[in-house]
């Protein structure tokens, strides 16, 4: 079922919407909108003036008002669709059971910064109340799940207007609160059980501060990112020495070298949200896993092998940014496809920053191969419309290529593994098996 | 036996005991006491950092030495708290803790601010008093990490933050020069607890003392409690600053607990402090009577507690500084995109805050012009021409063939193992060589090329030429050093070209202004939800580093506009871009830091320091722009400690003058970077208000309360 629907109407609201035509046409947003009275006068689209955005004018066709229906486990191909005209309004649509099927993270990340780049408006409409009472004072635990994702901080720091199912108008709160309440105050985590996520904002905080070093803009040792790391191995419910244990010591190295890429590899054209997402797969042994509606059909059959009837509990960090693909960092040599660039970033040596002195160079790329080779993981890399999963087979690195969308921006790298039920490691029990 | 009260204990004497003490040497120790410190002492108590056991016959005679004064033992209670016992013959009799702890603590305290004999104290004179790194005016200071300078000292200090810091989930401590106080209790106790100090006192840092505060939360569990320790309070701002910072931050998840180990007698009393020092203490308010009067504020510094230097000879930035850079900022000041800053270098991957785009250089027809003259009069001593391997010096080793018509080796070091075969035949037939290069700065490169000809027995070779088309040194001597590497010790003759020369800064990311600017922006767009444009257009453009800034150098704040310099300026022709200035500047400063006569040195060190003089704004450079390109480019040290206060109040009035506009910006950074001192909230509000109309109630709190 596609999660992209034209629809002006939604079940259960009332008159005045356009429920036959599929596309809803308005100049004016608030003509045909019904936010709460004020948000009119008072935030008339409050934030398309203050960004840096362009927007181009919709004088020659009609803009419209898209609506994106965000539905349970929205996949790739869902959020992919995630597109506009310069000038239309967008809607996204959230209800209570919207999330993402594992490694959609990085499609999601890049779409909301297509949509934001070309839309005049961009609205949030939540089909669930949010909890009364003054939003400020709202704690990480009273936010609706959906928001406490990657995906959900982008979309809330793109939207100009928020609304909830009893048409309260959040605009002018929604990501203030989330910002200043909540992530300034974690410095850069927000999570629940199911996933902890990592914020960076462009361009002031691209370092979030629980992972910075001192005061500075400067990219943390590998160290200390892997310190910070245990609040989100805390938060998961493993514990704060999660990912300094020996294994995943492993996967802290993977991470800190995708986020050190994104950060030094970066040149970000747009304000906009990016930054790490850890995700979690619970397996029971009577899964049937093509019933598993999280797993994305190429993943099974690197998981089917693995799983073995047993409980067991897998991991999936994504560390996505939004900025020109790793191929594009990389000069062009001869007449290379664009698939064969981005595999040759990750051969060891190959540097996209040229002639620096330092003996870390060209191996960033490679040595997240070796991370995941360690680990029995899969890798899954989106890189502005390229798309590659890589396993490791018989001791042998294998790439294969993933259809996916074009036209999409932005750089996913995402590890896939299975934290054992084996491990001797007690707070690995904790984490929900 | 002696009568128990707690009155006993208003004035005790307060030993401490070393490590593994027994009940004997406490009778030792009163047996050994002065005896009119002994008659003074209302009562006596021993503090230990390990158990003491009673024992019966070590008893007897103590009491019979401590006559009519009661003698406690404090010890280490369980769960880090203490437990106070009274010695009595049979036996310990337990006392109440909490008012013995109190009155022992405070007498135990001011007794070794008293044995240290004012060593830390710092009492003012008639023609001078000191300004305290809260930037509070007073007749005394103290520097309380002047009291630990031995190790009994330290356990007997760590015997009184135990019970706190045994019971905190974090530390913070206001200054390094306590920090061991704290560590030493750590040690003691076997205690892994997150602990931090502010780098500086936050009315001069506020923004790196916050990041310290955060990284401490960062490692708070939920509910966690963070304790706070100030060496001194005095009028209370600092521990203020700190509950604010805590509150912005943390209230409502985490606990906070502010204990000053010292405090005066006129300290708020809502403060808890271990030991009041009852010493009357006056604090003024800034400007103070005591200035008023003529006596002059010698300032503490922030970070380590210390007295600043006292002389501080004022100099100027002079026409003779500016001299060398003009001939080059002269022919080129017209061209776009030659002139960049904070710029990541493609060719050896540093980050530069001044650099030159090389082609721009060599597309514009005057350089082109000299670089050919450069050529032709090497005409004759040239039979091999050498290149890096990078697209500007090849470019350039196109142009010499052009000339000399001979061969040319693309080659990075000449490194005879690394050269195809041939190559080296070529190179060891060579007798002239001329190496060309697009800059040298420090001089690797020519060493790595000297190193080589030389090690690989290149003994045609009689003359070596090295030819750069910019040479950008940070000094003026920096240049003839690099041309006798050239020549000294070695068989051949040789001689070192430029076609243009700069002294510039050698600026890294540490050093770069823009980095800074970069961290110090985005610092105040992380207060905002939705940071405004002004903002985020300018975080856009410092984060692109590898664009670097080619066009607007100074931060614009809202409603101020780029300007260009006046006619008839000192610095250069009139209409040159506010980049051309900075590079002006920027090379000036250099060769002032750098000046022959040390007298006129810009050198700012202990315990001489020549600062800039607050002339060189005042007076000297009126235009916007050079005072706006001065406020970038002058180091927090450079500006001195009482000139700089002089050139903030000067500048901070300037921003009300209509063109003076283009300050506004720089001054911002020089102030919430604390280059030059702080100004409070309450002035920032006032001076900056035009510029930031609605954000600046959330920009403000990154200035102390005043
Ligand atoms: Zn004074
Ligand atoms: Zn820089
Ligand atoms: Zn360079």
């Amino acid at each position: 079922m596609p999660a992209l629907q034209y629809r002006a109407g939604l079940p259960g609201r009332k008159a005045g919407a356009d429920v036959n035509s599929k596309i809803a046409v308005s100049k004016n947003y608030s003509k045909n909108r019904k936010i709460s009275p004020k948000s009119t006068d008072k935030h008339p689209i409050p934030c398309a003036q203050t960004r840096n955005d362009v927007i181009p004018s919709p004088e020659k066709q009609m803009a419209k008002t898209l609506q994106f229906r965000i539905q349970e486990w929205a996949s790739i191909e869902d959020v992919a669709r995630w597109d506009c005209q310069p000038g239309d309004e967008v809607e996204f649509q959230i209800t209570r059971e919207s999330g993402f099927r594992l490694l959609t993270t990085g499609i999601a990340i890049s779409a909301v910064r297509r949509v934001r780049s070309k839309a005049s408006a961009v609205i949030i409409r939540c089909e669930f109340p949010f909890p009364r009472g003054e939003i400020h004072t709202m704690s990480m635990k009273e936010w609706p799940d959906f928001f406490l994702t990657l995906i959900g901080v982008a979309l809330l720091e793109a939207a100009d207007t928020v609304v909830d199912a009893n048409s309260r108008d959040l605009s002018a709160n929604a990501f203030d609160c989330m910002w200043r309440q909540i992530l300034l105050k974690t410095g850069g985590i927000v999570g629940d059980g199911k996933s902890q996520n990592l914020i960076s904002r462009e361009f002031d905080s691209p370092i979030p501060e629980l992972v910075r070093s001192s005061e500075t803009n400067k990219l943390p040792s590998r160290r200390e990112f892997e310190s910070a790391l245990g609040n989100i191995g805390e938060g998961l419910g493993a514990g704060k020495r999660f990912f300094g244990s020996l294994t995943e010591a492993a996967i802290s190295g993977f991470l800190f070298e995708a986020f050190r890429n994104s950060i030094e590899h970066a040149i970000p054209e747009y304000q906009g949200i990016w930054g790490v997402s850890v995700e979690k797969l619970v397996l029971q042994s009577f899964d049937n896993l093509s019933q598993r509606n999280q797993i994305p059909a190429f993943l099974r059959s690197f998981i089917e092998p693995r799983f073995q009837r047993r409980n067991s509990l897998w991991l999936c960090a994504t560390v996505a940014d939004y900025g020109q693909g790793i191929q594009n960092t990389l000069l062009p040599s001869g007449d290379e496809s664009e698939w064969s660039r981005l595999m040759r970033a990750f051969e060891r040596g190959t540097s996209r920053k040229p002639r620096s002195g330092s003996p870390n160079r060209g191996q960033g790329l490679a040595n997240i191969l070796d991370a995941a080779a360690r680990l029995q993981a899969c890798i899954f890399v989106n890189s502005a419309g390229q798309a590659a999963f890589n396993e490791t087979k018989e001791g042998q690195s294998v790439w294969s290529r993933i259809e996916i969308p074009t036209g999409l921006q932005g750089t996913a790298i995402s590890v896939f593994w299975p934290v054992s039920n084996e491990n001797p490691d007690q707070e690995v029990l904790n984490l929900g098996l | 036996m002696p009568q128990w009260n707690t009155n006993s204990l208003d004035s005790p004497r307060v030993f401490y005991l070393r490590e593994e003490s027994t009940l004997a040497d406490v009778a030792e120790k009163i047996s050994r006491l002065n005896a009119d410190t002994f008659r003074a002492a209302s009562s006596l108590a021993f503090l230990s950092n390990t158990p003491i056991a009673f024992d019966a016959i070590a008893a007897k005679p103590l009491l019979q030495y401590a006559a009519e004064k009661p003698t406690v033992v404090l010890t280490p209670g369980p769960s880090f708290s203490i437990k106070a016992d009274l010695i009595a013959p049979a036996g310990f009799s337990q006392l109440e803790v909490e008012p013995v702890v109190s009155k022992v603590r405070k007498a135990d305290l001011l007794q070794l601010l008293e044995e240290d004999g004012g060593a830390c104290a710092f009492e003012a004179h008639a023609n001078y008093h000191f300004v305290t790194p809260s930037l509070t005016h007073t007749s005394r200071f103290m520097r309380i990490g002047d009291l630990l300078h031995n190790l009994h000292t330290l356990d007997q200090m760590a015997f009184w933050l135990r019970p706190y810091i045994g019971t905190a989930d974090a530390i913070l401590v206001d200054s390094w020069s306590i920090a061991s106080a704290i560590l030493r209790t750590l040690q003691i106790n076997r205690l892994q607890i997150p602990f931090d100090c502010f780098p500086e006192h936050p009315a001069h840092n506020s923004i790196a003392c916050q990041r310290v505060v955060e990284g401490l939360l960062a490692r708070l569990p939920l509910g966690g409690r963070l304790v706070a320790f100030v060496s001194i309070s005095g009028s209370g701002r600092l521990v203020e600053h700190i509950q604010t910072m805590f509150n912005e931050r943390a209230a409502g998840r985490f606990t906070i607990e502010c204990l000053s180990i010292y405090g005066f007698a006129s300290t708020p009393n809502q403060l808890n402090c271990f030991a009041r020092i009852p010493t009357h203490e006056t604090f003024f308010q800034d400007p103070c009577e005591l200035c008023a009067s003529g006596s002059i504020p010698i300032h503490i510094d922030p970070a380590a507690y210390h007295l600043k230097s006292l002389s501080e000879p004022e100099v100027l930035l002079s026409k003779s500084h500016l001299a060398a850079a003009k001939p080059f900022i002269e022919r080129y000041r017209d061209t776009k995109n030659l002139f960049i800053v904070h710029h990541d270098d493609r060719n050896d991957g540093r980050h530069h805050a001044f650099d030159l785009n090389m082609f721009t250089l060599f597309s514009h027809p005057e350089f082109a012009k000299r670089f050919d003259e450069k050529l032709v009069s090497l005409l004759g001593n040239v039979d091999l021409i050498v290149s890096p391997d990078h697209e500007a010096g090849k470019y350039m080793a196109d142009r010499a063939k052009a000339v000399f018509g001979c061969p040319v080796i693309i080659h990075d070091t000449l490194d005879r193992n690394a050269l195809s075969v041939n190559d080296l035949g070529i190179v060891l037939n060579a007798r002239k060589i001329l190496i060309v290069d697009d800059v040298v700065n420090s001089g690797s490169r020519l060493r790595q090329y000297i190193q080589s000809v030389r090690e690989g027995h290149y003994l045609s070779c009689q003359m070596l030429s090295y030819l750069v088309a910019l040479a950008r040194p940070s000094t003026p001597q920096h240049l003839t050093e690099l041309s006798k590497t050239l020549t000294d010790g070695h068989n051949w003759k040789g001689h070192f070209h430029a076609v243009e020369e700069i002294i510039l800064p050698n600026w890294n990311e540490e050093l770069c202004p823009w980095c800074r600017e970069f961290d110090f922006i985005s610092g105040i767009a992380r207060r905002f939800a939705r940071p405004p444009r002004w903002l985020t257009a300018r975080l856009a453009k410092l984060r692109n580093r590898t664009e670097g800034i080619s066009d607007e150098p100074i931060l614009l704040l809202p409603g101020v506009s780029s300007v260009v310099l006046g006619d008839q300026s000192p610095i250069c022709s009139g209409e040159s871009s506010s980049m051309v200035v900075m590079f002006a500047l920027a090379s000036a400063l250099q060769a002032q830091r750098n000046d022959k006569y040390l007298k006129k040195q810009l050198h700012p060190r202990f315990p001489v320091s020549n600062v800039m003089s607050p002339e060189n704004v005042k007076d000297r450079y009126t235009e916007g722009l050079i005072r706006a390109a001065l406020l970038r480019l002058v180091h927090r040290a450079e500006w001195g400690q009482l000139a700089s206060m002089q050139t903030r109040s000067f500048l901070a009035e300037q921003l009300l003058v209509a063109n003076q506009k283009i300050i506004a910006g720089e001054l911002f950074i020089a102030l919430g970077r604390s280059l030059l001192p702080p100004i409070s909230a309450k002035e920032f509000k006032s001076s900056f208000a035009e510029f930031f109309h609605a954000d600046l109630e959330i920009i403000a709190p990154i200035f102390a309360k005043g």
